[in-house]
């Protein structure tokens, strides 16, 4: 609710000319916070293109140094597979990030489009559209992004299919508020005047103006929606084995070795940690510069 | 004469009642999806329950015990399996587990303590953490007490509660040599135990919890803060505290407690990892083990269950706002 109105409010404030992101960059010089986060999520992007040349081992060559305590050579330590956790660390970014952004970035495009033709089509469409997302949302969230994957086997791409499923809901509820708000308007009228068709209006005229909405969305949704992947993985029904998982590394043997080995756990968990608190400090600084009358809320999601 | 007063309409009631013929398509929708999306998982339900050594025999004698046999969906009474469940559910009857061979509406009687203490308990963290913050933060914007507080809150939301969790049972084991006591404590048997048992994994539910409440309370009271008749306030030269506590609260608030009242879903899910963690015999973990064995029926009870808490909470927080707050028009 709070993340509706505030997700309404924030396109009056998006800059009238196109060169947003560069206004965006100006003003995120006067958030100290948000420049950290910019700084975190730029550093994760460069781990993950170049952290193959960083990580000095492979991410799933077993050696017999088991649980190795952190050393020069294992700066992050061993499991109890001799694999060297900093080199797992690393590896495991392009996989967490390519998980996240295509998820998210798939599921509030599609989101995007139940929004748009549930709240400007309204009547009939809408009810039906609304009563279907009502069940989705009464869902326990995690619950049934399980059975899902249960269903789909554990791989990256049922994990995606997973996220996506938990995305739409709440992100098209937002989306449809938006658009609700949006086509009273006079521009809208004068465009259906003037015989523009329904799909026309509705991608042409509606959507640029909820750009930016939809930005503060995505940025709500990458870091919630990375945290919800990472628990899939920690609970088994994730990424599967032996690919490198900031989450499915905290579990299992991590847990079962925790007082001898507690290193198997921390390290993970702790680059997981930094990589979602990057994207909220970021996040957070988008909301506040396109919806200033809000100053440092956040959101519930 | 004068002129007969516009009879009054009752948008309330209207709305109340669509509001209730709405719960039928989301439970129907709700059931539905759980019942067909578990039978989609792989495996032989028979299999798992009775073991890869089973014959064939036992296999065909337990599938015709249970009623895997029958249809799945059925015009004719008893309407297949969907419509034997549906009907048992609304006489109160859950069915049987595959797994364990019991009534499930027992096996939740017996967990279901376990996960209400878990959630009762964190949300009594978050609300304990976030509201007092919440408050200071709001009447105090931007002050390095409400950029300490907010800065808490952003690290809170980050922390992945698998990981909080994990690192509650690890730290004091290492540190301390402790670990919660393991098998689950009843509060009436030793309520010592039982605090020791819960406290950490409560904690590491309601911490994360706790940070976005907090946020959502200090923006709240800053919303409130604007309004005109706390302005009016001032000027009449009440004190803060007056103000703070007997006019911004009782608005401020109202969001927040519906905002707890809507995680109860979510906090469903953590206390699937929190109680998997601590191995807490509760809703949860019996949740996670249902959808591994493929034992339909505890799932599809949990599901539903969860659905309805949701749905008639959300039900009743629209209602008291149209009530509470006749600014709120519903069409």
């Amino acid at each position: 609710m709070a993340t509706e109105v505030q997700a309404i409010e924030a396109w009056h404030t998006l800059p009238e000319n196109r060169m947003w992101v560069a206004t965006f960059l100006m003003r995120l010089r006067h958030h100290p916070l948000g420049m950290l986060g910019l700084i975190g999520v730029i550093l994760f992007l460069l781990l993950a293109v170049f952290g193959r040349w960083i990580a000095p081992y492979s991410p799933t060559e077993q050696s017999s140094a088991l649980m190795q305590s952190p050393t020069l050579s294992h700066p992050f330590g061993t499991d109890t597979l001799g694999r060297d956790i900093f080199s797992r660390v690393i590896r495991a970014t392009p996989i967490e990030l390519r998980v996240g952004l295509v998820s998210v970035f798939t599921g509030v495009g599609l989101a995007m489009v139940v929004g748009l033709v549930s709240g400007y089509l309204g009547g009939v469409v809408d009810a039906i559209m609304q009563r279907i997302i009502d069940a989705w949302l009464a869902f326990p969230p995690l619950v049934l992004l399980l059975i899902i994957n249960s269903v789909l086997g554990t791989s990256t791409r049922s994990l995606i299919i997973a996220l996506v499923i938990g995305t739409i809901p709440w992100t098209s509820r937002i989306i449809r508020g938006t658009v609700l708000a949006e086509k009273n308007n006079t521009y809208i009228e004068a465009a259906r005047v003037i015989g523009a068709s329904r799909r026309r209006i509705m991608f042409r005229h509606i959507l640029p103006q909820i750009v930016a909405p939809i930005i503060v969305i995505i940025s709500i949704a990458i870091p919630a929606i990375s945290l919800l992947g990472a628990a899939l993985s920690f609970l088994g029904l994730g990424l599967p084995p032996p690919t490198p998982s900031w989450g499915a590394d905290v579990s299992g043997e991590a847990v079962t070795y925790m007082r001898n080995a507690p290193w198997m756990a921390i390290f993970p968990g702790a680059a997981l940690s930094l990589y979602v608190l990057s994207f909220n400090l970021l996040g957070d600084a988008m909301r506040d510069i396109f919806d200033p009358r809000l100053r440092g809320s956040g959101s519930m999601r | 004469m004068g002129v007969a007063p516009a009879k009054v309409s009752q948008p309330v009631t209207q709305y109340v009642i669509r509001r209730i013929l709405y719960l039928f398509p989301v439970l129907i929708g709700v059931s539905l999806i759980t019942f067909v999306l578990m039978r989609m998982i792989p495996g032989d339900v028979a299999q798992v329950a009775l073991g890869t050594n089973a014959n064939e025999e036992s296999l065909s004698e337990f599938r015709t015990a249970y009623g895997l046999n029958e249809p799945l969906f059925d015009w004719k009474p008893p309407f297949g399996q969907y419509g034997q469940w549906v009907g048992g559910l609304l006489k109160g009857d859950f069915g049987k587990s595959y797994y364990y061979r019991t009534e499930v509406r027992d096996d939740l009687a017996q967990r279901l303590p376990v996960t209400l203490e878990l959630m009762i308990m964190a949300m009594a963290v978050m609300i304990v953490l976030a509201i007092p913050a919440g408050i200071i933060a709001g009447v105090r914007p931007n002050t390095p007490l409400d950029l300490i507080t907010r800065t808490t809150a952003v690290f809170g939301l980050s922390i992945p509660v698998f990981w909080l969790g994990t690192l509650f049972m690890m730290l004091p084991a290492i540190w301390f040599n402790w670990m919660a006591p393991t098998g689950h404590i009843s509060f009436f048997h030793d309520p010592l135990g039982n605090l020791q048992q819960f406290i950490l994994p409560s904690l590491a539910l309601g911490i994360p919890g706790a940070a976005g409440i907090m946020r959502l309370t200090r923006s709240s009271v800053l919303e409130v803060l604007r309004q005109d008749y706390v302005r009016t306030a001032w000027s009449k030269g009440l004190r803060q505290r007056t103000i703070v506590w007997r006019h911004v609260l009782k608005n401020g608030l109202i969001p927040i407690v519906t905002v707890i009242g809507l995680q109860m879903g979510g906090l469903l899910g953590g206390a699937v990892i929190v109680e998997r963690i601590f191995t807490l015999p509760g809703v949860g973990y019996f949740t996670f083990q249902s959808i591994l064995s493929r034992d339909y029926l505890g799932v599809q009870a949990v599901v539903v269950l969860a659905a309805v808490v949701y749905v008639f909470i959300n039900l009743a927080v629209d209602i008291a706002y149209v009530w509470l707050d006749p600014r709120i028009r519903y069409v």
